[in-house]
């Protein structure tokens, strides 16, 4: 077998894997363009199926903060002195909770940029609800950041009593916001 | 994010790319970091391959892209499971976007090194020396991209420096026999431009025997032998 036959076989084996893991995430929900990341680098993408799709909650004004402070809890879990204090997935709830006030939010303020709804008496009232609604998601990523202190007191003293304690006041504070935002 | 926005980050603050692992990060930002890695890698095969003509370069344009990704990408799984091993735990969107992070910084870097190679080999450079100076240049771009890759394993855990250095080691060697399988990169002067050379021994004994030649040391001329699939056929 020649060498440029073998390349070819491993490199056609390489892209049919990577289509067919860029194609479900296509079904999945994901970006086009990160499936046809996933064509090429699919090795680096498997986490993503199975993922919740990018899709459903759209990008609202508290979307960086979000994700940056998942990012740094999730890392903060991550560390072997924490590991099996919080199980990585109890944290998609409130994320998903946060992020659909996020999305819900962000629909406030396109309607809001109209002038039209800007200037009926009525939208008072709707900033009003929206600044209530963007102080209750500031609270939760407030703390976020207090769950990620205790964290630390854990891998010291090793009580995660509180710890569980104030991710389950969290939860149902996220739950919350599905009410308070609707 | 917007490309060039990126590009600065990547440069500036890889470990902020890294460290925004989650899956979202991942789909938002794998394809602009695919496509700087591939587009670096692919600017500096152009120039490598330049001294021997413009079909050689758009064959080693095409393959040292394939030479960026493959390794780090073939390795992931076995940092992953090694990681655990050694007691360290990272997310497997933290290890994939760490990865294409290190690997656009140094796509960027090997586009920068591209005109810096570009001279010597448009000046016909000798042939050893040639792939000398391309074995050099490729190592220190790589460099940042296994830097920012070993900083993603999270600090703790007494075997940390285990998983780093074993990571290390498994994308090195990988990455020198893909190297060797894919070449040439340098064309030799009275060769046939080709797009694959036959499946010839290993890399060790060819950097050996080039530093040798490099030297002038003829003596011990290196013959390569067929190995893996090829050997029934060259032998």
């Amino acid at each position: 077998m020649s060498p440029s036959t073998l390349a070819m076989m491993l490199g056609a084996g390489w892209l049919l894997v990577g289509i067919g893991v860029g194609g479900l995430l296509l079904r999945q929900g994901q970006p086009t363009s990160a499936a046809a990341a996933a064509v090429l680098a699919w090795p680096a993408m498997v986490s993503l199926l199975g993922a919740e799709s990018m899709d459903a909650p759209g990008a609202g004004p508290f979307a960086v903060k979000i994700t940056a402070a998942f990012a740094a809890l999730r890392a903060a879990l991550a560390e072997p002195a924490l590991g099996g204090v919080v199980e990585l997935n109890s944290l998609q709830g409130i994320e998903r909770s946060l992020r659909r006030a996020d999305a819900r939010l962000a629909a406030v303020d396109r309607l809001l940029e109209d002038p039209v709804v800007a200037s009926d008496a009525g939208s008072v009232r709707l900033i009003t609800a929206r600044a209530h609604a963007a102080d209750e998601v500031e609270a939760v990523l407030r703390q976020l950041l207090a769950v990620r202190v205790q964290l630390g007191l854990v891998a010291l003293a090793g009580d995660t009593s509180a710890v569980r304690a104030h991710l389950g006041e969290l939860a149902a504070r996220a739950q919350a916001l599905e009410e308070v935002t609707c | 994010m917007h490309l060039l926005t990126l590009t600065t980050q990547v440069l500036r603050d890889p470990d902020a790319v890294a460290g925004s692992g989650d899956d979202h990060a991942l789909a938002r930002l794998a394809p602009p970091l695919l496509v700087l890695a591939v587009g670096g890698a692919a600017v500096l095969g152009l120039a490598v391959g330049a001294s021997a003509g413009p079909l050689q370069s758009v064959y080693a344009a095409v393959k040292l892209p394939a030479l960026f990704l493959v390794p780090p990408l073939v390795v992931l799984p076995l940092v992953h499971t090694f990681a655990e091993a050694c007691g360290v735990s990272v997310p497997w969107s933290r290890l994939g976007i760490a990865t294409l992070a290190g690997l656009a910084r140094s796509g960027l870097l090997a586009a920068a090194a591209a005109p810096v190679l570009w001279l010597p080999f448009s000046l016909d450079a000798e042939y050893h020396l040639a792939v000398l100076a391309f074995v050099a240049t490729f190592g220190l771009v790589a460099l940042p991209a296994l830097a920012t890759l070993s900083r993603a394993v999270p600090t703790g855990g007494r075997l940390r420096w285990v998983a780093v250095l074993g990571t290390l080691a498994m994308l090195g060697l990988v990455t020198a026999q893909t190297g060797w399988l894919l070449r040439p990169f340098v064309a030799r002067p009275a060769g046939v431009v080709a797009f694959l050379r036959p499946v010839e021994s290993d890399i060790f004994s060819a950097i050996g025997a080039t530093t040798r030649s490099a030297t002038g040391d003829y003596d011990d001329d290196w013959q390569p032998r067929g190995s893996g699939l090829n050997r029934t056929v060259r032998e």
